[in-house]
């Protein structure tokens, strides 16, 4: 499979994918997503989303490309969008972090979310 | 682009290239967007915390961006690596920190030496940060403070202030106070306090709020009230915060007056309305007929800028307002020149710091180069180790750490050094803070603040990581270019790059020379000034007189001054040990901090022409004054009791009166007029400097003071004693309140302490730059002496080898020395040059001497040299003691 070794995911890592989840991202749009979504639990500064966007693209998880449609200060911004690859792997770190709080959920650690056991 | 967002900017640079090229631009103006949405969701302070966490987490990106970086030059990495590069995580980065504090426990006198330079560098920068962030940085504590102004030059006439506040429309609120010395009697001892009188909205616009009971109520700001609000300082000092006070009545320049209320201790009344001083408050009717003369200049004026308005706006249709006053009301508003009164009005913060803020860079930047200095230290001293390190780091690469990882290594090791020496910096910095309160000599304002705060940790900390990252950067590269063989091979540890690291120690020591030379040519600068300054000669004898200042107000009249005059002067003879009792409208150095001096008029011969009259001091004083004061008399006499009532008025010209009015002429007999009065010329004086060391000597006039003198309640005792001032100060004050026991004696001072105040401020930042300048000197001859000492050792063998092949000592010993002075030299040259630019920037503070001056230029250079070469000597020294035979078989 093509997501093994790569599991599991580091929160950031993770988070940046499941918000490319919902569609191409230019880094601004990635950080305010996680604002909204993940509130303040995980947090990205610019400087080190860029770095983790290089490295996810080296790992074959994400596509860079530069939206010429879009030119702010002259620089093509660029835009972040998950590979299939990408798109896996997110889906089994969810699956796997279901599997997870599905047991946690058992044990009576976190409570039902009343769909009924 | 916001000033945070430039911040940031600049902090990205230190990024390496590779990854600036990709995506500086972008994340710069990501951080730029993303600060103004926060600035508007969260307001300042939340926008400046997601600032600061971005800041530094920057800087934790750049450091292991370097990383990355570095580990790349080796080769790309494998493709079905998980994590390629310096992954870690946090798990990393623990591994590195407790190798760190390892590595760095084995050498407990290196870590303890670097921590303590550090801590020195940061602390007195932290320390200087706290006292301009107190009175720069921060925020004037009043509501909504960026809409304050000021009006300037002086004081103005209450009724101007009336017609402004119903006219002007560019401010919105007004506010005066009119400060003034009163008498306080009553059950305490006498005293004399500032007492303020506020306009209606005065306190309103300052945000002042009463402790206990209540301010002014608008009603009492019409008819004269006997209502009184006193401050919290003055309720400590004197009734130890009685509660009890309140309601009840004080004496306050002979008028009875009911407390209403306790200011709240943390109200700050602004320099510029006399707030530090003032003790009690009272409510001002603008419409009190005793105050409605349009030259009645008593009013310190604030004002709050109606909605949108600009200062420039305030200041252009205040300009207009001037105008128009000048042609209502010439008399008052216009000069005989045809110039007029201005009211330039500035921002409150302007008017409070404007003229501190310079000297307050220069110190700042002073103590940047300490810290920079102590950086140069610990980064020579990490380079020595990492030469006695090569081995180990050699084994590390042969055994498969990437020099990335090594590379970390060392800079958590910089990191954990330059943030425990941030954590005892900080304790210093706390220490500094109080000896600053104390010594202080009250020239800055809003010193209130000063302490070690919240954000002045946040300061310490952002220093402490990036003095971190300065000094361990070079030494870090340096020594991760291990070449892991030649080590290896090289039994005693010492590969070619001893060369390169031999070099880039040469440099640290020229760095160390000059920032020395560029501190302690600006101590230099300003002792030298300071020393002229109090040389400057000052016509009279200062030593063992002490002075008192006394004021007579109501209830005395001219007769009653008079006799009280010739009580005290009786009285105070009798004390033993008293050579002299002489008095005078004014004594010299009474002035020297602000204020106008003395009586002045337009003194003309019968031969002056109209527009030639000599503007000069007129000082009424009791028969004998030059004597007691031992100034000069050229020629003729001294004022005498003969002189009293005799027309036409019997006066004393300064030497300098004496050239202006008469020039070549023997002044003596001749007959001069001021002030519609006739006077014959009966002696000279030589000149006396009667306002402060660094002003220019005036025309002076001595008259007897019974003419003018009892016209005024302001009188100063000069009494020359053997005793000193403890000794005789309670015998004045009991002569004193023999005669009048309502009578405040506030200030029984020596003359050489009223000069010495008068310097206060020289001496202050005298002082403190030589503290620096002394400090680096340390540092910096700490410095030479260690890099020598070290490259002394690690040339052992080769001096071993000289002296083995018939080398004398005395060659071996040159050898070291020849390095030592070259280095010097360089140092004295580049530190000279950068000093020479920066001088300027002391041109303000210096007094009879350039920016430029030769003399101290010199003499700082000297010491410098001298103590250079001291430094180096003892291990050229220890050089030449070598023992060939020890070496060659040490090896």
């Amino acid at each position: 499979m093509v997501t093994r070794g790569r599991l599991p995911l580091s929160p950031r890592d993770f988070l940046i994918l499941l918000i490319l989840t919902r569609g191409a991202q230019h880094g601004y749009g990635i950080i305010r997503a996680s604002e909204e979504h993940a509130g303040n639990e995980i947090r990205f500064d610019p400087a080190n989303l860029y770095r983790a966007l290089r490295r996810l693209d080296r790992e074959g998880l994400v596509t860079v490309s530069s939206d010429p449609s879009d030119e702010s200060e002259g620089a093509a911004r660029r835009t972040y969008a998950l590979t299939d690859e990408g798109r896996e792997v997110v889906r089994a770190e969810s699956a796997r972090l279901a599997r997870l709080t599905d047991t946690a959920r058992a044990w009576r650690l976190i409570p039902d979310s009343g769909r009924g056991r | 682009m916001t000033f945070a967002a430039r911040v940031y900017r600049a902090v990205l640079y230190l990024f390496p290239r590779a990854y600036r090229e990709r995506y500086h631009d972008q994340a710069v103006s990501d951080f730029d967007a993303l600060f103004r949405e926060r600035s508007v969701r969260n307001g300042r302070f939340g926008a400046a915390r997601f600032a600061c966490w971005c800041l530094l987490r920057a800087l934790g990106g750049a450091f292991g961006e370097w990383a990355f970086t570095l580990n790349e030059a080796k080769g790309p990495p494998a493709a079905a690596r998980t994590r390629p590069g310096l992954r870690r995580g946090i798990f990393g980065m623990r591994h590195d920190i407790k190798y760190a504090a390892r590595s760095l426990a084995k050498r407990p006198g290196f870590a303890v030496t670097v921590v303590l330079l550090l801590a020195t560098g940061i602390g007195a920068a932290t320390a200087v940060f706290s006292v301009v962030d107190a009175v720069l940085l921060r925020q004037l504590p009043y509501p909504d403070p960026d809409r304050l102004v000021y009006l300037e030059e002086g004081a103005h006439p209450p009724a101007d202030f009336a017609d402004w506040e119903r006219e002007v429309e560019s401010i919105a609120t007004w506010g005066g106070v009119f400060s003034d010395e009163v008498d306080i009697t009553g059950a305490e001892r006498p005293d004399r306090i500032t007492v303020g009188r506020v306009t209606p909205d005065l306190f309103d616009l300052l945000g002042a709020r009463a402790t206990m009971g209540r301010l002014f109520a608008s009603e009492e700001h019409v008819g004269d009230p006997s209502v009184a609000v006193v401050s919290h300082r003055f309720w400590q000092a004197r009734w130890g915060s009685d509660p009890e006070l309140l309601g009840r009545q004080i004496r306050v320049g002979d008028r009875p007056l009911t407390v209403v209320g306790i200011m709240a201790s943390d109200f700050v009344v602004p320099t510029g309305l006399r707030g530090r001083e003032t003790a009690v408050w009272t409510p001002l009717d603008l419409l009190d007929p005793d105050i409605q003369g349009r030259g009645y200049h008593v009013l310190n004026v604030v004002g709050r800028l109606a909605p949108g308005v600009s200062v420039e706006a305030a200041r252009a249709e205040m300009e207009l307002m001037n105008e128009r006053f000048a042609d209502l009301y010439p008399d008052s508003h216009r000069a005989r020149d045809g110039t007029y009164a201005r009211t330039p009005v500035v921002t409150l913060e302007e008017a409070e710091v404007g003229g501190v803020q310079t000297t307050l860079l220069m110190l700042m930047g002073a103590v940047g180069l300490l810290l920079l200095l102590a950086c140069v230290n610990v980064a020579n001293l990490l380079l020595a180790r990492g030469a006695d390190r090569t081995r180990e780091l050699a084994l590390k690469g042969a055994l498969g750490a990437r020099r990335a990882n090594v590379f970390a290594q060392l800079t958590t090791e910089s990191l954990l050094l330059s943030l425990a020496g941030g954590l005892v910096g900080v304790g210093l910095a706390f220490l500094g803070v109080r000896l600053f309160e104390i010594l202080e000599p009250g020239v800055l304002p809003r010193t209130e603040s000063v302490g070690v705060d919240l954000r002045v940790l946040g300061f310490a900390l952002a220093i402490s990581v990036a003095t971190g990252l300065v000094f361990g950067l070079v030494p870090a590269l340096q020594a991760t270019r291990v070449d892991v063989n030649a080590a290896l091979k090289d039994g005693s540890g010492r590969a070619t790059a001893g060369r390169e690291r031999a070099r880039i120690q040469g440099s640290l020591v020229v760095s160390e020379v000059a920032l020395s030379l560029i501190l302690l040519t600006g101590a230099g600068l300003l002792f030298h000034s300071f020393v002229r300054l109090t040389r400057v000669d000052t016509g009279f004898d200062s030593a063992q007189l002490v002075t008192v200042d006394l004021q007579l107000g109501d209830p005395y009249d001219v007769e009653s001054r008079i006799q009280f005059v010739e009580e005290l002067t009786r009285r105070l003879r009798v004390i033993p040990q008293t050579r002299a009792v002489v008095a005078g409208a004014t004594l010299p150095f009474q002035y020297a901090t602000g204020g106008t001096c003395c009586f002045q008029s337009s003194v003309s011969t019968p031969t002056t022409e109209d527009g030639q009259e000599v503007r000069t001091l007129l000082h009424p004083v009791t028969p004998g004054f030059l004597s007691a004061l031992n100034v000069s008399i050229l020629s003729g006499r001294d004022i005498e009791p003969s002189d009293d009532g005799v027309e036409p008025v019997p006066v004393v010209l300064s030497e300098h009166a004496a050239e202006r009015l008469f020039g070549e002429e023997d002044p003596l007999g001749q007959t001069i007029s001021f002030s519609s009065r006739q006077a014959r010329v009966v002696g000279v004086a030589g000149n006396v400097q009667h306002e402060s060391f660094n002003r220019d000597v005036r025309p002076e006039l001595y008259m007897p003071w019974k003419v003018r003198g009892p016209d005024i309640p302001y009188l100063n005792f000069a009494i020359r004693t053997d005793l000193d001032i403890g000794a005789v100060a309670p015998a004045i004050r009991a002569a004193i309140w023999d005669l009048d026991p309502n009578l405040p004696v506030p200030d029984i001072v020596t003359m050489e302490g009223r000069m010495a105040r008068s310097v206060a401020e020289e001496r202050f930042y005298s002082v403190l730059l030589a503290t620096f300048a002394a400090v680096a000197l340390l540092l910096a001859a700490g410095g030479i002496y260690a890099t020598f000492l070290y490259s002394v050792r690690q040339r052992m063998r080769e001096m071993g080898i000289r002296l083995a092949l018939g080398a004398r000592r005395g060659d071996v010993v040159r050898l070291v020395l020849r390095r030592g002075v070259l280095l010097t030299a360089i140092g004295v040259v580049v530190g000279l040059g950068a000093a020479a630019l920066g001088a300027r920037l002391l041109a303000n503070m210096v007094f009879g001497i350039t920016p430029h001056d030769p003399l101290t230029y010199t003499v700082v250079s000297g010491v410098m040299g001298l103590v250079a070469l001291a430094a180096c000597l003892v291990p050229a020294l220890r050089a030449g003691r070598t023992d060939p035979l020890e070496t060659l078989r040490a090896d």
